[in-house]
């Protein structure tokens, strides 16, 4: 179980930015998601209410973590179902595989769970000759591909439909052509086999309900009723923090997660699955487990300044909105959470600064990720709060820890920022072209790498405005 | 200690407590914003939003004043649909309609889940055409069906045939989700709540090839929803 990444971050970030077909393909999703987002909170108004509502909601339940998932391990219990705790993601896989063993499970069929791709779950399965299908279209397509998803809601964002073709063909020796429809049909007819004669199906959880004991998930494809129906055992994977406290709760998280993940004002299914089939019923799992997973969220707890990360509720949206996102895809990010939520959520649960802590800066801080948090999470406040201990860690390059101070002192006293204003304004005309800058010297480098920089305007505000308040005095009263 | 009350103590310390916290915490926010709990619709509009949030989504919606009108809906989508082979809830307002004999005189096969053994029931399920279903509640702000199991309302009906047909009355619409969820909130209370509760809105649909949305990528292609008044 591997917790670094192949390559570095930078080095990951020129992959992504070198593949045009990526970048054009998650521009292209991202637009439709964040405008069919824009339009469906606006149509249901009072976003600000909602999501002041869904804070409030996530923030108490996490602030009373323990007593709810006492309480949603204690409902769960009573309605015959059997809880698993799992302290790190290699004790959440033992589980499993020892499910799967008890079961004498030949084979696995999964929809999306984001928690089961967070501990590696499928590598562990086929490595003991099990065989493990994603049932999800995008899981799937990456699956055949053997590679990880790419964005929370969209896995398969970077894949396009020849692409996928060929895959199709190559798997069946079939002769199919690339039309949606054609490559749909493919998937249904494969994947219907599987669901019939899986022995276990595996699920995520969008939320539990603390009260009931009932885990809720949001799915469009259907997958997910097909897995909890069809097997004869459901095991659902579920973040230790994925709770609220009851069903009535659920209609402002109905209202705000589909509506910030693709801009649907519901998903198709919204199931709830209360524990195994009941008494008579001749469908549903005959047998329910719940493997609830800490895996680092524990630490996150009672820490001031990341203890609302865990309010989220994996929607994507503040992917969607973030130009580096839009840029790289999520692979660059190197982990499961990609996006301004992976890059504030990645270095606190392998809690390892040193491998992960660069990952806050694959950001522009613009906060356009905070804005779109559905639960109001202040991404860009956690991304600055990550900088500084990774500073504070002495892990910032060397030059950059120079250039700083430099920095620092160079602000802290006007007459010496005014004259390097001064000298910038003077270097400009040897760098900048219709008023940018597009390859910047030294440490200026990394930005204009990906983008122009600003050059500085010809008169600084100051001396602009020392102009400007002797003419307003002059001007008199324009009213 | 076991792994259970050692995590709840780990989070309860992080929390700063000593101990895992017992009595249930005061809170102000529970459910939806108040404004929208205000939120109330007369049951004309009811029916039309229902309808209009149904078929935004390709859903077909018809509403009817009477049963003997119901079951010519019901015929005439049998025939546009071609339906030879259907599966309904063992459902006693299925059977008082009179569903199967309408089909019977339309040369179909009806069978009733629950009336046979569970491993071919499913395969059943499997190779119809339809099923058919008498929902529970359906939701007009988002058009939206809520589906309780039991033996008799097998989840597989509106899961496995590409084609879902739910019928209900209209008494049986509510304004906003959040209606059917405090409900559930009471059944659980009672110890009532089944094993699954399945809300739904349209067809199965993905958008995961491209952004092109596709529907019916592993439930019903199409859906139907009849309103009897
Ligand atoms: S951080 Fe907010 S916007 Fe990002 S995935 Fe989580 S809930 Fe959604």
């Amino acid at each position: 179980m591997s917790v670094k990444p192949a390559l570095p971050l930078k080095e990951r970030m020129k992959h992504a930015i070198a593949d045009e077909t990526l970048i054009a393909a998650v521009k292209k999703t991202t637009d439709r998601l964040e405008g069919g987002k824009l339009s469906s909170s606006e149509a249901l108004g009072n976003w600000e209410e909602w999501r002041k509502q869904g804070s409030r909601i996530r923030s108490h339940v996490v602030e009373h973590l323990d007593y709810y998932l006492g309480q949603l391990i204690e409902n769960v219990k009573k309605r015959g179902g059997h809880v698993h705790i799992a302290d790190s993601a290699k004790e959440a896989v033992d589980i499993f595989l020892r499910i799967t063993r008890e079961k004498n499970a030949k084979s696995v069929i999964k929809s999306k769970s984001m928690v089961s791709e967070e501990v590696h779950v499928n590598k562990a399965l086929e490595d003991i000759g099990v065989e493990v299908i994603e049932s999800d279209l995008g899981e799937y397509i990456i699956q055949l591909f053997g590679e990880a998803p790419s964005h929370i809601i969209v896995p398969a964002i970077h894949k396009n439909r020849y692409q996928i073709k060929d895959k199709f063909n190559e798997i069946s020796g079939e002769n199919l052509t690339e039309d949606t429809p054609t490559l749909t049909a493919f998937a249904r007819r494969q994947l219907r086999k599987a669901f019939l004669q899986a022995d276990i199906g595996v699920s995520g959880c969008n939320f539990a309900i603390a009260e009931t004991g009932s885990i809720v998930m949001f799915t469009n494809e259907g997958n997910g009723r097909m897995v909890t129906t069809l097997p004869p055992v459901h095991v659902a994977f579920m973040g230790m923090e994925r709770l609220i406290p009851s069903f009535e709760d659920l209609e402002t998280f109905v209202n705000l997660l589909p509506r910030s993940a693709t801009g649907q004002k519901i998903t198709t299914y919204v199931s709830v699955i209360n524990g195994a089939r009941q008494e008579g019923d001749l469908d549903g799992a005959q047998e329910f487990h719940l493997i609830i997973v800490d895996n680092g969220r524990s630490k996150i707890l009672g820490d001031e300044e990341f203890q609302e990360v865990l309010n989220c509720i994996r929607c994507g949206a503040c992917l969607n909105v973030c130009p580096v996102y839009r840029h790289i895809g999520g692979h660059a990010y190197g982990d499961v959470y990609p996006g301004p939520i992976g890059a504030v959520l990645t270095p606190l649960l392998r809690d390892d600064m040193e491998t992960w802590g660069d990952l806050p800066y694959a950001s522009s801080l613009c906060g356009a990720c905070t804005e779109a948090c559905p639960v109001r999470i202040p991404l860009h406040d956690m991304l600055v709060r990550h900088r500084a201990r990774y500073v504070k860690l002495g892990l910032a390059p060397k030059w950059e820890q120079m250039a700083f101070k430099a920095w620092s002192k160079t602000f802290a006293r006007p007459g010496r920022y005014k004259l390097s204003m001064k000298a910038a304004r003077l270097m400009v005309p040897f760098m900048a072209r219709d008023g940018f800058i597009e390859k910047g010297p030294l440490n200026m480098m990394g930005w204009t790498h990906a983008r122009h920089f600003p050059s500085p305007a010809k008169q600084s505000f100051r001396e602009q405005w020392s102009k400007l308040s002797g003419e307003l005095k002059g001007g008199g009263d324009h009213e | 200690m076991n792994k259970e009350q050692a995590l709840l103590q780990r989070i309860a310390n992080r929390l700063g407590r000593t101990e895992p916290l017992k009595e249930k915490p005061k809170r102000d926010a529970i459910g939806a914003p108040d404004f929208w709990r205000e939120f109330k619709l007369s049951e004309e509009e009811k029916i039309q939003r229902f309808c209009e949030s149904w078929r935004a989504l390709t859903g077909v919606a018809e509403v009817v004043d009477s049963e003997a009108e119901a079951l010519e809906v019901l015929k005439r989508w049998a025939q546009e649909e071609n339906l030879k082979h259907l599966i309904r809830w063992d459902h006693p307002e299925l059977e008082n309609l009179g569903v199967d004999s309408l089909f019977e005189s339309l040369g179909a096969k009806m069978e009733i889940w629950g009336r046979g053994e569970t491993r071919s029931m499913k395969e059943i399920a499997n190779d119809a055409e339809a099923g058919i279903t008498w929902a529970d509640y359906a939701v007009a702000d988002t058009g939206t069906l809520a589906l309780f199991s039991s033996r008799e309302k097998a989840r597989s009906v509106s899961l496995l045939p590409p084609i879902h047909i739910a019928i209900f009355r209209a008494e049986q619409l509510v304004t906003r989700i959040g209606e059917v969820m405090v409900k559930m909130d009471q059944m659980g209370r009672e110890g009532g709540l089944p094993a699954g509760v399945n809300f739904i809105t349209g067809p199965s649909r993905s958008a995961d090839i491209e952004n092109d949305l596709s529907i019916g990528v592993h439930g019903p292609k199409k859906v139907y929803a009849l309103i009897i008044k």
